[in-house]
């Protein structure tokens, strides 16, 4: 589709809040996170002509974030890995007001990254099996069959 | 989703429903950075140029990212060439292993031993920790590519440039169509509604049901069936089955001709197996369980409860037909699986492993979940008629009338999918393995699959072409139509006798045409364009088609409104539409995925669906009138509420919507609503 920055800033408006706490969920930091949705962004307004409708924009931004965050996570963790290993990821953060109670990021760390995006893509991007299975290229009864297992690791840590 | 992963997603709402977002991220200041983005190259030109190329850099890594995020969780290997643009060194070692075979063999292999078993399972996980590790050997390349930005964009233009082949496609000479059969018959057996299904004359469950004159409906409350008797306009609650505080209900079948209720439901916790200790472990004692419940209904005012039989795995879909009942359930191994113990990893049948023999083995060396498969006479509610289990990595069934397919499709690392086909034939309760085979792409849902006259039909998307492949009775691929309707997916499918009908989308709406009569030579014979796209496609009498779907605006791209069209399909090598309906103010339907939430009864001249619009939900019953097109009868808020699709169900003049806990009738002769209860 064809889109100017004010367009785009409307579509965006309607779901950064949740492109955010994805994020939040996904990164080490705040900060990381704000950087994450704004590279995301960006990407995604360079690609906009690719879209094939706007209906489907939710979707395809946060698609594009998970994989921002995923990637960014990585390098993250490679660099810090050699100072503090045999340490659990989320007793590597600085601040601890993250403005996500810590239970809910504990429990997301508990997940392999691919169940990350899932349960992230369920809960903020409200989205069923089958759209997920869309963005992810996964058989949707996969994607329920992973989820199911993904809330069933964070159940223990949520409760 | 049941109700416990409901709650954890709930639990992660509420505790992340107060993040502030950091002002950075404001709509006015990402417009701001982004229009600054642009204007600060336009002001200076050697700049911009500096900057663009920097800029593609990052963002064809970026791009690159998401492509090898695909490979990793999916590159279980198709055997098929990759396409790839990138070509990193971990991306050649992928390549290497891609060529993984998918069996060529036309016969199911059944499991000779449990540790037979156990072995794909193992080279499952065996290939996942590969994976993983190729992963991180590619991000880490990406990671580099991202810094040094020094990659080339020219990627990015991606598929911009392809241009669309359907029309060359309609060139193609046209031929005489058979006539059409008899096929669209549809649903018209009483003067009551069936629940929409599949495949004509093979039942499917749902969460109501009438037999004419009670009306059966699954509560809100997931754990009881409300028997609601509708004569004289006058709803009475004269009944209701409930089952076992652990269980919960799916759906269920009435037989009417059998005074039979079947409940399908999950159990919740191990039940009778919370002594096994292995069980416990993990594998598959983590699935849970379904059962299937038969209840006698010669008084429906006094249901029986007659047997139940159990096996392992989540409810996956289930049929009936000939008083058989054949219920699907998915095992997905995790936690603990223990080599020579078969109970933490073969699928349980009323407790018992299912046997070597009907663990039938996938046709890649690798699998990690079961498709269950079991009959149940309900005349001999007690136990399993027969069972097998298809060791596969997820798939789908469809039931035909006298087979089942179970298909999966296996992803390719950058691009591509097969999709693979095991074929298991029924009949009066009995299972037999029949054949296997593959072709290219997959299946939008299982109207894009189909059996006629022995042979099987298939309309697939690959990457961004589709086709059309026939396969004969041992799923040899005998005829197909390649790369048609360039850029575009199929978004619905439905085949009638000899011909197909199937409608792609990307900015306009051709349904396509197919004629099949020589399965040797699948033809296109028309092709006709409209804006927006039709998600369910169903006949409506000999020579129409109904296309329920979404409207596009042109200039926009973008949905604005619920579309019905209705298709003249008297002429196939020249379809029409005849009449289309726009509910400007409805902006989803749940037709688009649940085609048992449309009642479509062409004799009765019915169409009803419910959709949602500002305000909430609202039921929509339409007709089709000669020379006058759609007709909105009625359109009326439906009152309840719950966690299901809403269901319109009709018994000769009344027509009853059910939500929730709530029914509620209008008289099908002026269309005013005339009684409702509240369960």
């Amino acid at each position: 589709m064809r889109c100017d920055t004010k367009t785009f800033a409307q579509m965006y408006e309607t779901v950064y809040k949740d492109l955010y706490r994805f994020a939040l969920c996904m990164m080490k930091n705040p900060q990381d996170a704000e950087d994450a949705v704004s590279e995301a962004v960006v990407a995604a307004y360079e690609n906009i002509g690719k879209l094939r409708n706007e209906e489907a924009f939710k979707s395809w931004i946060f698609t594009i974030l998970s994989n921002t965050c995923r990637k960014k996570w990585r390098d993250a963790v490679r660099q810090e890995s050699r100072l503090e290993e045999g340490r659990a990821p989320w007793e590597r953060f600085e601040e601890p007001d993250l403005g996500v109670a810590l239970d809910v990021r504990k429990a997301f760390f508990l997940l392999e990254e691919e169940e990350q995006t899932i349960v992230g893509l369920s809960v903020f991007g409200g989205y069923n099996s089958q759209e997920i299975g869309e963005a992810l290229k996964l058989n949707p009864n996969t994607v329920r069959s992973k989820r199911s297992r993904a809330l069933q690791k964070m159940e223990c840590v949520l409760r | 989703m049941d109700k416990r992963e409901q709650d954890v997603l709930d639990q992660i709402r509420q505790k992340t429903a107060d993040v502030k977002t950091p002002e950075g991220l404001e709509p006015e200041n990402i417009q701001r950075m982004l229009e600054e983005k642009e204007s600060g190259g336009a002001v200076c030109r050697s700049r911009k140029k500096r900057w663009g190329i920097k800029q593609t850099g990052v963002l064809a890594a970026a791009c690159l990212a998401a492509v090898i995020g695909v490979a990793v969780w999916n590159g279980s290997g198709t055997g098929r060439e990759n396409v790839s643009t990138q070509n990193t060194k971990a991306d050649s070692e992928q390549d290497g292993r891609d060529q993984e075979k998918i069996s060529s063999s036309k016969t199911i292999a059944q499991a000779e031993s449990y540790e037979q078993v156990y072995g794909y399972y193992e080279a499952y996980m065996k290939q996942m920790e590969e994976e993983q590790m190729a992963y991180e050997m590619n991000a880490a390349d990406i990671s580099r590519e991202s810094l040094s930005g020094s990659s080339d964009g020219g990627d990015m233009a991606g598929s911009a440039g392809a241009k669309n082949a359907g029309e060359e496609i309609m060139a193609e000479d046209s031929m005489d169509a058979p006539a059409a059969t008899a096929e669209a018959g549809d649903m018209a057996a009483g003067d009551y509604s069936q629940t929409n299904v599949r495949q004509e004359g093979v039942d499917e469950a749902d969460i109501a049901k009438t037999d004419g004159r009670y009306l059966y409906i699954l509560e809100d409350n997931g754990r009881e069936i409300a028997i609601v008797d509708t004569r004289d306009q006058d709803m009475r609650k004269v009944a209701s089955v409930e089952v076992g505080k652990q269980e919960y209900i799916h759906e269920f079948y009435v037989v009417p001709d059998r005074k039979k209720m079947a409940v399908i439901c999950g159990q919740q916790g191990s039940g009778d197996m919370a002594e096994d200790p292995l069980y416990n472990r993990g594998g598959i004692g983590n699935n849970g369980v379904t059962a299937a419940v038969t209840y006698d209904i010669q008084d429906p005012a006094n249901p029986k409860e007659e047997g139940r039989v159990t096996q392992s795995g989540e409810y996956n879909s289930s049929r009936m037909a000939d008083g058989c009942l054949y219920l699907f359930s998915q095992v997905y191994l995790w936690g603990e699986v223990v080599p020579g113990e078969p109970r933490t990893y073969v699928p349980l049948i009323n407790g018992e492993p299912v046997s070597e023999k009907n663990i039938f083995l996938p046709p890649v060396k690798q699998a990690n979940m079961y498709e269950v498969i079991t009959s149940v006479d309900l005349e001999k509610p007690e136990k399993m008629k027969d069972s097998k289990a298809v060791f596969s990595k997820g798939g789908q069934v469809y039931v035909s009338n006298s087979n089942i397919y179970f298909y999966e499709t296996e992803w390719g690392s950058f691009s591509g999918c097969v999709t693979t086909v095991r074929k298991i034939a029924y009949k009066d309760g009995k299972l037999e393995a029949k054949a296997q085979g593959q072709f290219d792409g997959y299946l939008n849902d299982s109207f894009s699959i189909d059996e006629y006259e022995g042979n099987l039909r298939v309309v697939t998307t690959e990457d961004d072409t589709n086709s059309v492949y026939v396969l004969d009775k041992d799923l040899e691929t005998i005829g197909s139509i390649e790369n048609l309707a360039k850029d575009e997916r199929i978004y619905s499918a439905r085949f009638m006798g000899d011909t197909g009908y199937f409608v792609t989308f990307r900015e306009t709406d051709p349904l396509f045409s197919v004629d099949l009569s020589d399965p040797r030579k699948p033809e296109i014979i028309g092709e006709l364009k409209i804006p927006g796209f039709s998600d369910y496609l169903h006949f409506y009498g000999e020579n129409r088609l109904l296309g329920i779907g979404m409207n596009v605006d042109e200039k926009t791209m973008s949905t604005d409104g619920v579309k019905i069209s209705m298709f003249d399909i008297s002429d196939k090598t020249d379809v029409k539409e005849e009449d289309t309906y726009v509910l400007k103010n409805v902006y989803s339907t749940d037709v688009s995925y649940d085609y048992k939430a449309a009642l479509v009864d062409w004799k009765k001249n019915l169409i009803g669906f419910s959709g949602y619009a500002e305000g909430g939900q609202r039921y929509f019953l339409f007709a089709y009138e000669d020379g006058e097109g759609f007709v909105c009868n009625l359109e009326e808020d439906i009152n309840g509420n719950g966690m299901r699709n809403p269901r319109g169900i009709y018994i000769e003049e009344t027509l009853y919507v059910i939500q929730g806990n709530i029914i509620e009738a209008y008289s099908l002769k002026d269309y005013q609503k005339v009684d409702d209860l509240i369960l």
